[in-house]
């Protein structure tokens, strides 16, 4: 699992003043509280670009947010592209989100995290390997349960799900940010918007 | 056919004295009847029912091509019982006795642990444009058409079709998004003995197993 948290000099403004960004929208995102903003530079002469998958968590944002808080995409229609890299880490993309929207991004993103992956691991039938070199007192064969099976089969494939994702939290009463990215097992979601929460404003 | 018709031919899948094509087939014409209807609950159920025949159809092809040494492309049908099962388990979520489901689930991983196969390109594609199965009108995040992903339409799942698209690179990668990107080596057999072993004492396709393994190889 890597959670790293860092200082950043990021605001709604960076993202507002972009230059794929036209007046008409600029007064439209200006609203919000909640922005997934792209990634510019991940591959040479692409433009911005958001990872597979951000339609379906902008929907589901969009459809559990109370009215009071508007989420937004940091793109116009038109300028809208995905990148999909076909390994298996779920990407989920890049956020800015304001301290007060803290509670309500919380409280979307675990169900999301939870309802499309954990449970979905969770339902899989969990498999072993049994040694049969190895023999309990009993006679019986002893099974690693300690190790998961992609462990033990040393094969990556068979993994839990992970996710990768980045949230910077503007401060506007402290004139700070910061960034916070994770990389991991999606079964340590807790773990993670706990830390995001000690910015709560 | 009604209802409890379909129920006694799906909890004796295994056994059908017809091929499964033949009830796809009379499970669609229901499904015809239904959606002139506009009865999308019920054209809603043929689908779940269809998809579980599907799973079976695949397993099946999967134990013919493994029993054959056909070692790909039967990792490729392993891969596409994967995706059919994801699909699946949004609508429904069966249990260990449900129509073998979870036992071809626990199959697939097993089948896979034993597979030789490490290493797999990832494909990095730009998607520049796509549009929805359901309505045919190209997406637009801001202002999309409704319906929702993975969601069952008139009988149908809901996908996007990619329409525009170009291809940044190539990555070996350990964990793949497409398991069926398998990197061989130029001599390397299709196959391994080991799976050669265990299909062979696999007689029946719906036999239960696990990995048991000497000395911890």
């Amino acid at each position: 699992m890597a959670l790293i948290i860092t200082d950043s000099s990021e605001t709604f403004d960076t993202w507002l003043s972009k230059e794929f960004i036209t007046e008409d929208l600029k007064e439209s995102l200006s609203k919000a509280s909640i922005l997934m903003v792209p990634f510019e530079e991940l591959r040479e002469n692409t433009g911005p670009l958001f990872p597979m998958g951000t339609e379906e968590i902008l929907r589901y944002f969009k459809a559990n947010a109370p009215e009071e808080c508007v989420i937004d995409i940091c793109i116009s229609d038109e300028d809208y592209q995905e990148f999909a890299f076909y390994n298996d880490y779920k990407r989920l993309g890049n956020f800015i989100l304001t301290a007060v929207a803290i509670p309500v991004f919380v409280g979307i993103l675990s169900p999301y995290i939870y309802d499309t992956y954990i449970k979905h691991d969770d339902s899989k039938p969990q498999i072993q390997i049994i040694d049969n070199s190895t023999k309990n007192t009993d006679n019986s064969t002893h099974i690693h349960i300690g190790n998961h099976i992609s462990t033990l089969a040393d094969k990556k494939y068979l993994e839990p799900t992970h996710i990768k994702f980045s949230v910077t939290i503007v401060n506007d009463t402290l004139g700070t940010s910061k960034n916070i990215s994770y990389e991991g097992p999606a079964t340590e979601i807790d773990t993670v918007l706990k830390a995001l929460k000690e910015y709560e404003q | 056919m009604n209802n409890d018709e379909i129920q006694y031919k799906l909890k004796n899948i295994h056994s059908l004295p017809f091929p499964l094509d033949e009830f796809q087939q009379q499970l669609q014409s229901l499904k015809i009847q239904f959606l002139a209807k506009n009865e999308q609950d019920n054209a809603k159920k043929i689908w779940i029912y269809q998809t579980i025949i599907e799973v079976h159809t695949v397993y099946r092809e999967v134990f013919t091509q493994l029993k054959n040494k056909e070692y790909y492309s039967g990792w490729r049908n392993l891969e596409k019982i994967e995706i059919i099962l994801g699909s699946l388990k949004k609508h429904f979520q069966y249990n260990k006795e449900q129509y073998f489901l979870w036992y071809i689930e626990k199959a697939v991983k097993n089948l896979q642990v034993i597979f030789p196969y490490r290493l797999f390109a990832s494909t990095e594609i730009l998607k520049k444009k796509k549009k929805c199965s359901v309505c045919e009108k190209e997406l637009f995040i801001r202002n999309p058409c409704g319906h929702i992903v993975g969601e069952i339409y008139n009988g149908e799942m809901c996908y996007r079709i990619v329409t525009e698209s170009e291809v940044l690179g190539i990555s070996l990668v350990e964990n793949p998004g497409n398991k069926y990107a398998v990197m061989f080596l130029k001599d390397e057999k299709q196959g391994s003995k080991l799976i050669t072993i265990i299909m062979m004492s696999l007689i029946i396709y719906l036999n239960a197993w696990n990995c048991h393994t000497k000395n911890g190889n």
